[in-house]
């Protein structure tokens, strides 16, 4: 920014705030005079409402020399609108959660509120003076905003995934010879991609925010243990013993005490807990006493944020358009349990996120298997290997579709394996070793089985549930059926300690949506198969192993709980809500194109 | 084909539209659902916005006690000002649940909702003869009642709260009142079946 520039801002800004006394001091002058002759309460709203005026004409013509227009008029009053919601929430954090007293209070608040006012004052008036240029201006200053912001949300991933779709912002500049096409000569175009990505990361950041405000600590399933070793290490700056600690601890977080003898999960990778001593560091310092917690959960925000781009690039990369990307990404996130799984502690998010990387990458390196984007691919199969047991399904699905793929010589490079493998080693192999030197194992296998051992060995849990071969049967159908119904249901929306339910026509309609999705699909292949003659590697492929998934986890998931989980939980299954996002936007790329060849040979 | 490919969109935009109304519907289930909803860091950050604004002080003025309240319910003497609460007459919204024996007195728990939209139960008292005996909070998460009514505003109605000193044969002697945070008096049904002929009178 020239010296010019800045003269002229600082000169704008002095303006303002010289705008701002004259208005305090007009409006008290004619509170002043009204008050002669009416009530205080009328007179108030009177000056204030001159106020409003004054403000606008003074901004308008003085400050931001903007033309007058009736829109900007009418419009004007937003901004007061908005400032007063605004001040009014800052002013209960600042007097009721961090105890400022409230004689100083609105002070801070006033002068926190001039810049808000500010920039709302020249955003309003620029936007509705009827001037095209600020118009064009303030367009550009919003992208640019979303354009910053996204720097933050992707900081490195894209760079890395040299995405010419949708991460080729970052790459413009940098590395382009990654990108297979050409960047996009329309900016607005271009940038609007990663706008539609910025955008569902923040609002699904906010509606994963307004899930944990409801929620209390270890409101939900699992999360003080998960809490147990985020405490411990932030405590005691080294691992704890399987056995849990050896005197009660109480964590400075969550103020929740573990005694000798609590479980955790031992024995098994904890990237989660890593990025949550992270965040819970930054919430340490903004957070308020009683929502230190939170610091921990804002990991599992970020990784709300990460998913939802993730669903979005995969999307894109099938081939739909920016808005049905959009549409299906909703579709998938606003999954009431997924939005719950996001909300609260625990490695599920990771598990779930770590998937759709990786499925995000795969599809990047099919459609162009470039040196980098094997790495990258290298490195989410890394990632995804730390996710929790029930979650490697996922690289089942990843490593079919490479040998397949290379088999029928869709991928020609084998020195990319070799890069691939390394990259994944890089990031998955030091907590593996570092797992290994402290249990003694790197899949928590002990842990699990513990944990299965304590309901097995619970008389009130019935000494768990048998399922097959049983002394009923081979199959004992009343106790198979509801397990199937609370699965299906808790893969859809059972909430709280899986005990918070909805009403029953919201799972009746998840569930004939789904098969509606299922049957759609398999009629679209035989359809595909009948037109092409061939099988399809973009479609029939990742279709059968889609289909395949579900039954083949929902088989496991019986087999584990037989005589030992207390209860059927749909987070095991969570492994496949990336592939049936995957699924959604493959069926209807697919409608999209049979509709078009339909048109096509009419 | 753009036809087509509209009525693909819509169908999409439907079920995303549904997919938010079942989110947000499981988000309220789990809410109301909180063991604890006081302590929400929403329930929280809300009472705190809520308590400290320009609509709360305007809310608690026009609600709380009227110039002709002073005027008629209030006298002054040398010991002090003395307010008279009438009671109400209408009828409340109440149930106790329970009133059973506990090591060192009775335990009260029950429910009351006051329609009004004004106005908001704050406590219970427990009367024998002219003599209150105990006094207990409402603010107890009632998700059950706030469903059987089916009003949301229902759902911090419980309470729950101890009787020192009274033990089960006078149980039937008690009688429950609700004062409201506008200073108003409601008697609180309590239906009380004797346990033995040893009833106190």
């Amino acid at each position: 920014m020239s010296f010019a520039e800045k003269k002229t801002i600082a000169c704008r800004w002095l303006r303002f705030l010289l705008g701002g006394g004259i208005n305090t001091a007009f409006t008290y002058a004619i509170y002043i005079a009204l008050n002669l002759a009416m009530g205080y309460q009328s007179a108030y709203l009177i000056a204030y409402l001159t106020g409003v005026v004054f403000a606008y004409c003074f901004n308008a013509v003085i400050v931001f020399r903007t033309p007058l227009s009736w829109k900007g008029f009418f419009s004007y009053p937003l901004v007061y609108l908005f400032q007063y919601g605004a001040s009014a929430m800052l002013l209960g954090i600042l007097v009721n959660i961090w105890r400022v007293s409230e004689t100083l209070a609105p002070l801070i608040v006033t002068v926190g509120m001039i810049p808000l006012t500010y920039v709302l004052s020249m955003l309003v008036l620029r936007t509705f003076s009827g001037d095209d240029t600020h118009r064009v201006n303030n367009k550009e200053r919003f992208v640019r905003c979303y354009q910053i912001f996204g720097r933050w949300l992707n900081i490195g991933y894209s760079a890395l995934v040299g995405n010419n779709i949708t991460g080729n912002i970052f790459m413009e500049n940098r590395n382009p010879h990654l990108n297979t096409l050409q960047i996009n000569d329309d900016k607005f175009v271009t940038v609007s991609d990663r706008t539609c990505q910025t955008i569902l990361a923040v609002t699904y950041c906010v509606v994963v925010i307004a899930w944990s405000s409801v929620i209390n600590f270890n409101g939900a399933p699992d999360e003080s243990t998960h809490f147990f070793l985020v405490e411990y290490l932030r405590e005691f700056k080294t691992m704890p013993a399987p056995a849990g600690p050896l005197i009660t601890f109480t964590g400075p977080l969550s103020h929740y005490s573990w005694h000798p003898g609590s479980f955790w999960y031992y024995g098994l990778p904890f990237p989660h807990v890593v990025g949550a001593l992270f965040t819970a560091s930054i919430g340490s310092i903004v957070l308020p006493e009683p929502f230190l917690y939170m610091g921990v959960r804002a990991f599992n925000w970020v990784l709300a944020a990460l998913f939802v781009v993730a669903l979005f690039r995969i999307a894109r990369r099938v081939g739909l358009s920016q808005s049905t990307s959009v549409i299906s990404v909703i579709i998938v996130a606003m999954i009431p349990q997924v939005s719950f799984v996001f909300a609260y502690f625990n490695s599920d998010a990771y598990g779930i996120v770590s998937v759709a990387w990786a499925l995000s990458s795969l599809l990047a390196y099919c459609a162009s298997p470039t040196r980098m984007r094997s790495i990258v691919l290298g490195i989410t199969i890394g990632l995804l290997m730390l996710a929790k047991l029930y979650f490697l399904p996922g690289l089942v699905f990843l490593g079919a579709t490479l040998v397949i793929r290379s088999s029928a010589g869709l991928i020609k490079s084998p020195r990319h394996y070799l890069e691939m493998t390394t990259s994944c080693l890089i990031f998955a192999a030091p907590m593996f070793v570092f797992t290994y030197s402290h249990f003694g194992e790197i899949f928590g296998i002990s842990g699990q089985l513990d944990f299965v051992k304590m309901h097995k060995l619970n008389p009130n849990a019935l000494y768990g549930t048998c399922y097959y071969l049983c002394e009923q049967g081979l199959i004992v159908w009343s106790n198979l059926l509801p397990w199937l119904e609370s699965t299906a249901k808790s893969y859809f929306s059972v909430t709280g300690w899986m005990s918070v339910l909805i009403p029953d026509n919201y799972y009746w309609t998840a569930l004939l949506l789904i098969l509606i999705l299922m049957v759609s699909a398999l009629l679209l292949a035989i359809y595909d198969w009948q037109i092409e003659k061939r099988f399809s590697c973009d479609y029939h492929l990742p279709l059968i192993m889609i289909l395949g998934l579900f039954p083949s986890i929902t088989i496991f998931s019986i087999i584990a709980s037989q005589n030992g989980l207390p209860q059927a939980q749909g987070r095991y299954l969570f492994v496949t809500i990336p592939f049936l996002a995957y699924l959604i936007v493959l069926v209807i790329k697919k409608i999209e194109d049979v509709l078009n060849n339909i048109k096509f040979s009419k | 084909m753009r036809d087509a490919n509209k009525i693909t969109r819509l169908i999409l935009v439907l079920v995303s539209i549904w997919m938010v109304s079942a989110n947000f519907v499981s988000w309220k289930a789990t809410f109301l659902a909180s063991s604890d909803i006081g302590s929400t860091m929403l329930v929280r950050l809300l009472n705190g916005v809520f308590s400290s604004s320009v609509l709360s002080t305007w809310y608690r003025l026009e609600h709380s006690l009227k110039k002709e309240d002073v005027i008629n319910r209030l006298t002054i003497s040398k010991e002090g000002a003395l307010l008279t609460i009438p009671l109400n007459t209408k009828s409340v919204l109440a149930n106790i649940d329970s009133v059973s024996e506990e090591s060192n007195g009775l335990l009260v728990s029950g429910w009351i909702f006051v329609s009004s939209e004004i106005e908001t139960a704050k406590f219970v008292i427990a009367v024998i003869g002219e003599s209150i005996v105990g006094v207990g909070e409402i603010g107890d998460s009632r998700a059950d009642v706030a469903a059987a009514l089916n009003e949301e505003r229902a759902v911090l109605s419980g309470f729950s709260f101890s009787i020192p000193g009274i033990t089960e044969p006078h149980k039937c002697n008690l009688k429950m009142f609700a004062l409201t945070q506008a200073m108003h008096l409601y008697q609180i049904p309590f239906y009380c079946e004797a346990t033995g002929p040893d009833q106190v009178k």
